[in-house]
């Protein structure tokens, strides 16, 4: 007797998941191409919750219904990918990045986006793949653009407004380097190493007293690189008499972040890996 | 044009919208200022003067490279030159292994042919260049006495083993010793061969990644010293990866690509012309991988009439509008099914245009939109020769399109699949 009730409270307590599981995905399909993949998750969880019902009409039902509701979702994805491309142009409409290439890699100005249809993710990089910004995007066109137009918009915003201001900071930092390192002014010093120091002459004085997070104000190297990028658009290579070199990468500092930073050349996003700065006379 | 070749050419767009090879100029479109520039500059310009060069193809996976290297490949072959045409793949020739690219450069080799025909076996390799120079060496000798002076009298090129090989093979074809020229051949095309073979034609060296740039100079070398203006060397990145996989594969990839180019500014690549066609130049010199710096900025200008010396040929920039360009190459498949079925497709130009437009506007992110407008046209004429006077709408041209899409996607994945087996 009492196991008999127990069967049937496990029975009723997965007939009551799979019920809410379906109610949720009844939502999703009011919209079958853009949830397909949704959908699809949503799939695999009934499809797990019924293992567990006993051999009989209901389960074979529920079976019944997956198998059809497959072939939906596998047609409804064929329909999503035909629409992804024309919707990700749609939505980068009027924001100034150009969209080159062929799913699943585009590049969109100065990111690229990587696209995964099987899983229906996407990753979005600064640059030509060189910096990951954000995986595991959920493939909805939209939303990617959305995405995409605010990391531009946000980089834009935030550039130096004055080349000739930035040029004095690297110099400023690359001094102090060679002050410490105690090297001669004009020998080459890693550009990374270089943005360690920027990082530092720009936190405030309420930092330098104590230094806690909330006070620390960033500059990661993707705002580093675009500001070397605006910095060699605007023409500006001296400071002081001195003049800016940077040094391109040989081919196996490009394969570390340390020893390399990638520079866009242009907004298609076409760019350099570059290791050293430094300043020289003349 | 013959209605068997145009059969054969509306075959093979219809079945895989790659290129046949023979007889394109039927359906070529927008690739002539480019062409010209080739032609004037370099196959009848410089390369006249025993100087080389490098040029990167660029272009989106079917957007017409196969298309360009085949065209570069005829007019080569109007002025004298011979070809080879290597499709790089990841399997059987990787650019990191130069020994392979060698093999398939000998096996590929082609001398000055008519392309408006369709191309037979014996066409093709090393061997047909040989037999084509005995043959020419016949037609103008008559006394053979003579050939130990013409033999003594030619340039040894960079390797003494693969100029050895040549005029061993060549001489056994002359006397018509079949066993002597096969095993000749059977080393030039990088196999392994006997001891005995070895000692008979004085060859001391073998085809591997040590040797195999010495050998391809080599075979540049003795090609320009038979009578031939020179070699085009066509290389192909025909698939949507690139031949290259890991980080050190790459490497020695860019290192052989960067020798090469270095290479083309000496004078030990009498009259030879490289193209390296690639699905994505980012797959190549930038990405996620380490990337080979000098080698980019080598390949970064641009090739045009304006800048006829610029490195990089880009087929995105046809200075033709996507549209337009559909729609001239509509109605040179119309010309050419037309002759391929000996029949008149009347009424079919507002249908061609609507299917350009469907193509350009609906999947110009997808699958290249010019190789699925190819496809889904060819079928679309198919159609219209069963169903005079069939007229599309908007609907049906998606629909034909995206049927297309689905298609090429799937023998693609079985062509992949069918090589990772």
């Amino acid at each position: 007797m009492e196991g008999l009730i127990g069967v049937l409270k496990d029975t009723a307590l997965r007939s009551q998941k799979v019920a809410k599981l379906l109610a949720g995905y009844s939502r999703l399909v009011s919209e079958p191409i853009r949830n397909a993949y949704e959908r699809e998750r949503m799939v695999v969880e009934v499809e797990k919750a019924i293992e567990g019902f006993a051999p009989g009409e209901v389960r074979d039902k529920v079976r019944q219904w997956l198998d059809e509701e497959k072939r939906q979702i596998e047609a409804a994805k064929e329909e999503f990918k035909f629409e992804f491309g024309r919707q990700l142009l749609a939505g980068l409409e009027g924001s100034g990045l150009t969209v080159k290439g062929q799913l699943p890699f585009l590049r969109c100005g100065l990111f690229s986006v990587r696209v995964d249809f099987a899983t229906g993710r996407a990753t979005v990089f600064w640059g030509p793949e060189i910096e990951r910004l954000k995986s595991g995007v959920k493939l909805e066109p939209l939303a990617l653009a959305k995405i995409l137009r605010s990391y531009d918009e946000s980089l834009k915003k935030r550039a130096i407004k004055d080349p000739a201001e930035f040029v004095e900071r690297l110099f400023t930092a690359y001094r102090r380097i060679c002050l410490a390192r105690n090297i001669v002014e004009g020998e080459r010093v890693f550009l990374v190493d270089l943005l360690s120091e920027m990082v530092f002459l720009m936190q405030s004085e309420g930092f330098r007293v104590n230094p806690v997070r909330e006070r620390f104000v960033e500059y990661p190297r993707i705002r580093f690189s675009y500001d070397l990028y605006i910095l060699k658009r605007s023409g500006v290579r001296t400071v002081g008499g001195k003049g800016l070199r940077l040094s391109v990468a040989n081919f196996d500092a490009t394969g570390e972040k340390a020893k390399s930073l990638w520079v866009p050349d242009n907004e298609e996003g076409e760019g350099t890996y570059y290791s050293y700065i430094s300043f020289v006379n003349g | 044009m013959d209605r068997e070749l145009a059969r054969a050419i509306i075959n093979k767009l219809g079945s895989t919208g790659t290129p046949p090879e023979f007889g394109i100029e039927a359906f070529t479109v927008g690739l002539d200022r480019l062409l010209q520039v080739v032609e004037d500059e370099y196959l009848n310009g410089i390369l006249k003067y025993n100087l080389s060069s490098f040029k990167l193809v660029t272009g989106n996976y079917g957007g017409g490279k196969t298309h360009f290297l085949y065209a570069v490949r005829n007019r080569a072959f109007k002025h004298n030159y011979c070809v080879a045409y290597v499709s790089l793949s990841p399997t059987e020739c990787p650019f990191d292994k130069l020994e392979l690219v060698y093999k398939m450069v000998a096996l590929n080799l082609t001398a000055p042919q008519d392309t408006s025909r369709l191309a037979t076996l014996t066409d093709k390799g090393i061997d047909a260049v040989i037999r084509q120079w005995a043959a020419n060496w016949r037609s103008k000798e008559d006394n053979p006495e003579r050939l130990q002076d013409y033999l003594l009298q030619l340039p040894v090129p960079d390797s003494t083993s693969f100029f050895n090989a040549v005029k061993g093979a060549f001489s056994a074809l002359l006397a018509e010793d079949i066993d002597g020229f096969t095993e000749a051949v059977q080393w030039l095309k990088g196999e392994e061969i006997s001891r005995e073979a070895r000692a008979r034609f004085k060859i001391s060296e073998r085809i591997d990644k040590s040797t195999a740039f010495r050998m391809l100079r080599s075979l540049i070398q003795w090609v320009h010293t038979i009578g031939f203006r020179g070699v085009v060397l066509l290389f192909d990145e025909a698939e949507r990866g690139v031949s290259i996989s890991s980080s050190r594969d790459r490497r020695r990839a860019l290192d052989n690509l960067r020798q090469l180019v270095d290479e083309c500014g000496n004078s030990r690549l009498p009259g030879a012309m490289f193209f390296y066609a690639v699905p994505d130049e980012n797959l190549l010199l930038e990405g996620s991988g380490p990337v080979y710096e000098a080698l980019k900025q080598r390949l970064r200008s641009g090739f045009s009439e304006a800048n006829p010396v610029g490195v990089r040929i880009n087929l995105e920039e046809l200075g033709i509008e996507p549209v337009p360009f559909l729609e001239e190459l509509g109605k040179r498949l119309v010309d050419l099914f037309e002759t391929a079925y000996g029949t008149k497709i009347n009424g079919v130009e507002r249908s061609l245009k609507l299917l350009a437009e469907t193509a350009v506007k609906g999947f110009v992110l997808d699958v290249s939109y010019r190789r699925l407008f190819v496809v889904a046209a060819v079928e679309f004429l198919h159609q219209a020769r069963a169903n005079p006077g069939m007229v599309l709408t908007e609907r049906d041209a998606e629909k034909l399109l995206r049927v297309t899409t689905q298609r090429l996607d799937r023998s693609e994945q079985e062509k992949v699949e069918r090589e990772e087996f």
